[in-house]
């Protein structure tokens, strides 16, 4: 099975459930990085080694939950998949609205785990490729000089040259200028390009770049 | 009468003799004078001299009669002297004792008596006493029956006793008892004699004496208490009102009877025969705290019983007495308080086992989830082309091992769901604490609390309820988690320790670092209701509390010194566990 290259990580402090969870993985050909705390996996976690994280709720020293927040904090990207053996509403909704893949609970079937590991790598796996992309993007976006990226979210906010050049205090002539230097660098051809790469970046929707 | 005939004969044979000899000197002396007249003989020598030797003898024969006589009337002085004596030795006994000696001649109806008998009768000195006299002192109510008696003994025979009143000339009222015999003298005429005496006195007391019985009988009946004497063989010989009750019967109707004959419950009247027969072999007074009884309705009496052999005038045991208080009310209230205590501690359990549900639940799927994945994976390790079977046994030996783990956690819940269970045994106290932990494992986790534990090894097992022990150190334990809550996580750190206690037998302590608690309230933690917590009813230590003291321990709390509070209780040691 092609798991391109993952690797997941088993966060529980009873030796027990963490040791049977790997022999699980392991057995559906899996690479798997065994933690008996968080702040263990805090100081092994290496970003560059794509895959996904099982993660218990209850812990000595820092909980699931509280692991979950310092990963966003740090930007980790890892897709969360929480095994708890006290599955509480509270808990469960916390951790899927921060972004949680699945919200397990003890005792755990085959089924159920793999199918959950496997979407969380496919996930990453995603993750990964847009972060790229974004990367790739966010690069390109940045060549923009500061008046061409204030055009560009105009744009892709759906204002037309007249209103643009009205609201910058230009004229509209400027503006086709601007736009079409925009597309030129950004290396789209449409509007309809243009603002697909614009979600892509993640500018859509919010105030005008630039201001 | 025979006799005397007989003394008087050799005196008869003695005249006879005398006489018949002076006969015979005189017949002779007459003879030798005419012999001498008709001068047939001129000189008597001979004869003289024969007569004088018959005269001798006749003197000797007189003169020992003589003596003889002398000394019988000296004897006969002696013996009338005697009589006389011995007369007025009766006459004085029957004027001490009160006696008046009487003879009624019935042919002539005439009572001789003695001036003491006039006294006792109140007669006066020289009248003549007739039956009908007699009977006219007698008291109105005795007197047919004192005739009637009478006369039929007159005509019967044989001995006569009776006790009757008379009444005396100032109308004073007396008690007599007379005792007589009839006599048949020698010319047929009846007579009766006798003696009578003054009872007045002794019948004022035996009256004193069964006056006195009743008021003790009315005494002892109006005691609520039951109090009864039974003799060896366990029959009633004395039993007040209370225990005729109870065996729905009366006093009379216990008497002579057995508790057998009463309760139909085999066991008791078993014990209640091994009891008495105890304290007549022992002669040991026996205090019985406490003793069933089945009344005749079939209900069920407490008793606290006391029962003392009774010695009699010789000093021998041949009677139990025994006296009973009716504890049943007091019994039921005891059993209501009791099982009212195990009901309130039962609640208390029942609370914290809902507050730990989740921990539990925890604990209880963390080595469930291990051999659920540990399963699935030696199953997929063994669909594998060349399966491991290293690795697969290894699963299989963490799969038992993770099955004990979940049942230990599942005895434990199970232990503590039971209701009533105050059955004692000897427990190793440390493991207790290390599977209590166990259980509390994650709640300790949830509220950030790190356990140290101190535990001395070696200790001697407790005799202990297991649940309630548990219980305890499950309370305490959450409490202190519960007093550290407002704290630093790094400083949530409770100790427990066991030791052996320096006066009884172990003592555990558990130590928080917490607020502690506040200053003048640290008396009233054990008081029901009493709580500092705002979701707490405030009766889990007091439930601690009487279940250490049921346990023959104590429970005490003390502030410590860097701040937090520490619990300290005690159990003592099971004693079976002392000698190994």
């Amino acid at each position: 099975m092609n798991n391109y290259g993952a690797r997941v990580a088993i966060v529980d402090d009873d030796s027990s459930v963490r040791k049977a969870i790997a022999r699980l993985l392991r057995s559906a050909e899996l690479d798997i990085q065994l933690c008996a705390s968080a702040q263990e996996y805090l100081e092994q976690y290496d970003p560059n080694v794509p895959g996904c994280l099982i993660l218990d709720v209850n812990m000595p020293g820092i909980g699931g939950l509280e692991l979950q927040d310092l990963l966003t904090e740090r930007s980790v990207i890892a897709p969360i998949i929480f095994l708890s053996g006290q599955a509480t509403v509270h808990d469960s909704v916390q951790a899927l609205k921060h972004g949680a893949v699945e919200f397990l609970t003890k005792p755990v079937d085959e089924d159920e785990l793999l199918k959950a590991v496997f979407s969380a790598i496919e996930q990453d796996k995603q993750n990964r490729s847009i972060r790229a992309e974004q990367d790739r993007i966010k690069k390109t976006v940045d060549m923009l000089t500061p008046r061409e990226k204030q055009v560009f979210s105009y744009v892709v906010a759906g204002k037309l040259n007249k209103q643009i050049a009205s609201e910058l205090g230009t004229v509209e002539k400027t503006i086709k200028v601007h736009r079409a230097r925009v597309m030129e660098k950004l290396q789209v051809k449409s509007l309809a390009e243009l603002v697909l790469l614009a979600v892509k970046a993640g500018v859509a929707g919010h105030a005008p770049l630039g201001q | 009468m025979m006799y005397g005939l007989r003394s008087t004969r050799p005196e008869l044979h003695h005249a006879l003799v005398v006489s018949g000899s002076y006969l015979f000197v005189i017949a002779s002396v007459g003879l030798i004078a005419l012999l001498i007249y008709w001068g047939a003989i001129h000189a008597a020598y001979v004869f003289v001299f024969c007569l004088l030797v018959v005269i001798a003898a006749i003197g000797f024969k007189l003169s020992v009669g003589m003596i003889r006589s002398a000394k019988l009337v000296h004897q006969l002085r002696i013996a009338e002297a005697e009589l006389r004596h011995s007369e007025q030795r009766m006459e004085q006994a029957a004027k001490a004792g009160k006696w008046g000696v009487w003879e009624w001649t019935i042919d002539t109806d005439n009572i001789w008596v003695t001036n003491q008998m006039r006294e006792l009768y109140g007669f006066a000195p020289v009248e003549q006493i007739t039956f009908e006299r007699f009977l006219s002192v007698v008291h109105d109510a005795d007197r047919d029956i004192v005739r009637a008696g009478v006369l039929q003994f007159i005509e019967k025979g044989g001995d006569f006793s009776r006790q009757y009143r008379i009444v005396l000339p100032g109308g004073q009222v007396r008690w007599i008892a007379t005792q007589g015999i009839v006599d048949i003298a020698d010319d047929s005429k009846k007579q009766i004699r006798g003696v009578s005496f003054d009872i007045s006195e002794l019948k004022r007391s035996s009256d004193l004496l069964k006056q006195e019985k009743a008021f003790l009988k009315q005494l002892i009946d109006i005691n609520p208490n039951m109090i009864f004497t039974k003799d060896r063989q366990g029959r009633f010989t004395l039993a007040n009102q209370a225990v005729a009750d109870i065996y729905g019967t009366t006093v009379d109707g216990l008497i002579g009877k057995t508790d057998a004959d009463f309760n139909a419950n085999a066991e008791e009247v078993q014990w209640f025969h091994q009891s008495d027969t105890e304290v007549l072999n022992t002669l040991k007074k026996q205090v019985i705290p406490e003793e069933r009884i089945t009344a005749a309705n079939g209900k069920v009496h407490w008793l606290e019983t006391v029962k003392l052999p009774v010695f009699d005038s010789h000093g021998i045991v041949s009677h139990v007495l025994g006296t009973a208080i009716d504890i049943t009310e007091r019994k039921e209230m005891e059993l209501d308080l009791a099982q009212q205590r195990q009901e309130q501690a039962h609640r208390s359990r029942m609370t914290t086992l809902s507050e730990l549900s989740g921990s539990l639940t925890h604990e209880l799927n963390q080595p469930l989830a291990a051999i659920l994945s540990n399963a699935q994976a030696a199953l997929r390790f063994m669909a594998q082309d060349s399966p491991d079977l290293g690795e697969v046994r290894e699963i299989l030996k963490d799969i038992v091992s993770d099955n004990k783990r979940a049942s230990e956690v599942i005895q434990g819940m199970r232990l503590l769901y039971k209701k009533g269970c105050m059955q004692f045994e000897p427990l190793d106290l440390n493991a207790l604490i290390s599977n209590t932990l166990n259980l509390l494992r994650s709640e300790m986790l949830n509220a950030g609390v790190l356990c140290k534990v101190n535990l001395t090894s070696g200790l001697p097992k407790i005799n202990a309820a297991r649940a309630q022990i548990q219980q305890v150190l499950i309370n305490l334990i959450m409490n202190g988690c519960d007093a550290m809550a407002g704290i630093a996580e790094s400083n949530r750190i409770l100790l427990i320790t066991t030791e052996m206690d320096p006066q009884q037998g172990i003592r555990i302590t558990v130590s928080d670092q917490g607020h502690g608690i506040p200053e003048g309230t640290i008396d009233q933690v054990f008081e029901p209701f009493f709580t500092t917590k705002p979701q707490g009813l405030g009766l889990g230590l007091s439930v601690c509390r009487r279940i250490i003291i049921a346990h023959g321990g104590h429970l005490w709390v003390s502030g410590n010194a860097k701040g937090g509070t520490t619990f300290f209780f005690t159990v003592p040691v099971y004693e079976g566990s002392k000698n190994e």
